[in-house]
């Protein structure tokens, strides 16, 4: 069972310490992305990467449309990692809906948690005005997923089994293999749903774990309002407003994550030292 | 700008790592309809529609920065008079001088995009209709499932019922009906075949007495342990039946007089040794067997008459009707 997990959601190990830091990722990208950050605490902490159920290097036949058809079931995928390889009092830091998913896996066993950080997050990417801005109509989010499903590249795959019975095309496979970002289309688009028309504001409120949440200038996905929503509802939370500009902090300004995440957890910690 | 790139049949894009637009070629400012200075050093959300900004915070920027390449993405710009242009884009991430330059080149794709919006539309089509076939297989089913079990349900209740129809309640031998049915069938049958065929005739003795004595509760439970002993002796096709208050029949197919009255014995001691919990309980039986040109009302009328020979002679008897007709 442990071993199935393992597989199913790629888990991979690494590092010197025994703390636990639980890197998940974003929407539609594999464990790739934490590459220029998750190595650096390696020598402090016991780094687990993973990949969602339908994500890069996941076993694809665990995919149940049921289960993964709100955020609830990839959280449940936190719960099985953490069983499996027995974690306690995790560091979990959650990229974008990634973060998300670790908030509801805290929310649900608040003891295996010990700090969420959040780069990114967002409650609920619409707009509920008059209160709450998520930077996003209906149509804009329809439109963003559209436009995913114009790119996937597991397309023509995905045709010609369907259509011809086309068994393989070697080519097509090796770009599947090298690429990290979603590549079925079908699992793409419902987690795509699952990830833009949730609304977990609700659950903001149910947090008891303190958090961290990272959030960059310039953020088309979360904008800055979003993050100070977060920050004012979450019981104990702190907020650091990166330089880095864009979505992705850890991609685009991996040192400034780094020093953040160090900053946050020496504060936060005694005894923990950072090299950084 | 080197001048062929500048009116190159391709727009041409280079962007820092902030996206700030650093070069822009001709074709791409007509295609957008803006000019170089409005653009120059703008961020690329400028022309971009809002689903593109977050795509291209997505895809686009993880892709160019962990791979070095951007290949065959589909994006949406934006032109200066906010129409959405489809392009595809390809990208390299590219040193020059010690800087890093994201270089695009995009191709619009007005006619393939609306192509591929056709197949997607056909394909989404294709996915609801099977989605909607697969429901009303389904339903289907369900739909059959019930009949099914709503048609079993119906035969039972017709079997009971046919039971009900010929079965006589308190004994749970066959009705008056279904005696008659049953003989009329037989007497056909036995002569078409040239077979003999016997009918016992069985009357409890003084069964009123026993009614008046010790209740109706006690006769039928006379009446049901006759049939029981009846259904005892019965072969695997005879057929026992009651056909009026204490008036019993057994059809014996395929029995001969000598036969019939054996079993007719058999069923008359067995009676009369039976443990009764009152005075002994005693039965007359008139037996017939059948003849060439015999109906069911003739063998019938004869069986009757040895019955009543029984009776007459004392009871507690059998008597054979072709006794009746040599005397």
């Amino acid at each position: 069972m442990n071993q199935n997990i393992l597989i199913r959601n790629n888990v991979n190990v690494a590092g010197r310490g025994t703390k636990a830091m639980l890197f998940a990722p974003g929407f539609g990208c594999d464990q790739n992305m934490w590459r220029l950050v998750a190595s650096f605490f390696e020598e402090h902490f016991r780094v687990i990467l993973f990949d969602y159920v339908g994500s890069g290097k996941s076993d694809y036949n665990a995919y149940s449309p049921s289960k993964y058809r709100d955020l609830k079931g990839y959280a449940q995928d936190i719960h099985d990692i953490c069983a499996a390889l027995e974690l306690k009092d995790v560091i979990f830091v959650g990229h974008s809906v990634g973060a998300v998913i670790g908030m509801l896996a805290s929310i649900q066993e608040p003891d295996r948690f010990e700090q969420l950080i959040m780069i990114g997050p967002s409650p609920c990417y619409l707009n509920d005005p008059p209160n709450y801005s998520g930077g996003f109509e209906r149509e804009d989010l329809e439109a963003l997923i559209d436009m995913m499903e114009m790119n996937y590249i597991g397309w023509a795959n995905y045709l010609s089994q369907v259509i011809m019975k086309n068994p393989e095309r070697p080519e097509l496979s090796k770009e599947l293999e090298e690429s990290f970002c979603s590549t079925d289309p079908t699992v793409a688009r419902q987690f795509a749903i699952a990830t833009f028309f949730s609304d977990n504001r609700e659950d903001v409120l149910k947090v008891t774990v303190p958090s961290l949440i990272l959030q960059c200038s310039d953020d088309a996905i979360a904008p800055i309002e979003v993050g100070r929503y977060m920050h004012r509802t979450l019981s104990e939370s702190t907020l650091y407003l990166m330089e880095a500009t864009g979505h992705c902090p850890h991609v685009s300004h991996p040192e400034e994550t780094v020093r953040l995440i160090n900053k946050y957890l020496t504060t936060t910690f005694a005894g923990y030292t950072s090299n950084g | 700008m080197d001048e062929q790139l500048n009116v190159a049949p391709c727009g041409y894009l280079s962007l820092d790592d902030e996206g700030a637009i650093l070069e822009i070629n001709e074709t791409l400012l007509g295609l957008l309809g803006y000019n170089f200075h409005e653009v120059q050093g703008r961020h690329i959300n400028l022309i971009l529609p809002i689903a593109s900004r977050s795509f291209y915070q997505l895809y686009f920027y993880p892709m160019i920065r962990l791979q070095n390449k951007v290949e065959e993405m589909y994006i949406s710009l934006k032109s200066k008079t906010e129409q959405d242009i489809p392009i595809l884009l390809n990208a390299f991430r590219n040193e020059r001088d010690g800087k890093m330059f994201n270089d695009c080149v995009c191709v619009p794709m007005k006619r393939r995009y609306e192509y591929e919006q056709a197949l997607l539309a056909v394909k989404r089509e294709t996915d609801t209709r099977n989605k909607m076939k697969k429901k009303q297989i389904a339903e289907l089913d369900l739909l059959r499932h019930e009949l099914e079990s709503k048609q079993n349900e119906l035969l039972e209740l017709n079997k009971k019922l046919q039971k009900l129809a010929v079965t006589d309640e308190l004994t749970d031998l066959k009705n008056r009906r279904s005696l008659q049915e049953n003989l009329s069938l037989n007497v056909t049958l036995h002569s078409e075949r040239f077979q003999t065929l016997s009918l016992l005739l069985i009357d409890i003795d003084y069964f009123k007495n026993i009614n008046d004595n010790f209740g109706h509760m006690m006769g039928d439970n006379v009446l049901r342990e006759l049939g029981k002993i009846l259904k005892d002796e019965s072969r695997k096709d005879d057929i026992a039946a009651r056909y009026g208050g204490e008036e019993f029949a057994v059809i014996l197919p395929n029995t001969n007089k000598s036969e019939a009255l054996k079993i007719a014995e058999r069923i008359r001691s067995r009676v009369e040794k039976a443990n009764w919990d009152m005075p002994n309980i005693t039965i007359s039986i008139g037996v017939a067997t059948s003849l060439s040109g015999d109906t069911e009302n003739t063998l019938q009328s004869r069986a009757d008459r040895a019955l009543y020979v029984s009776k007459n002679r004392g009871r507690n008897q059998v008597t054979h009707a072709n006794d009746l007709v040599h005397k």
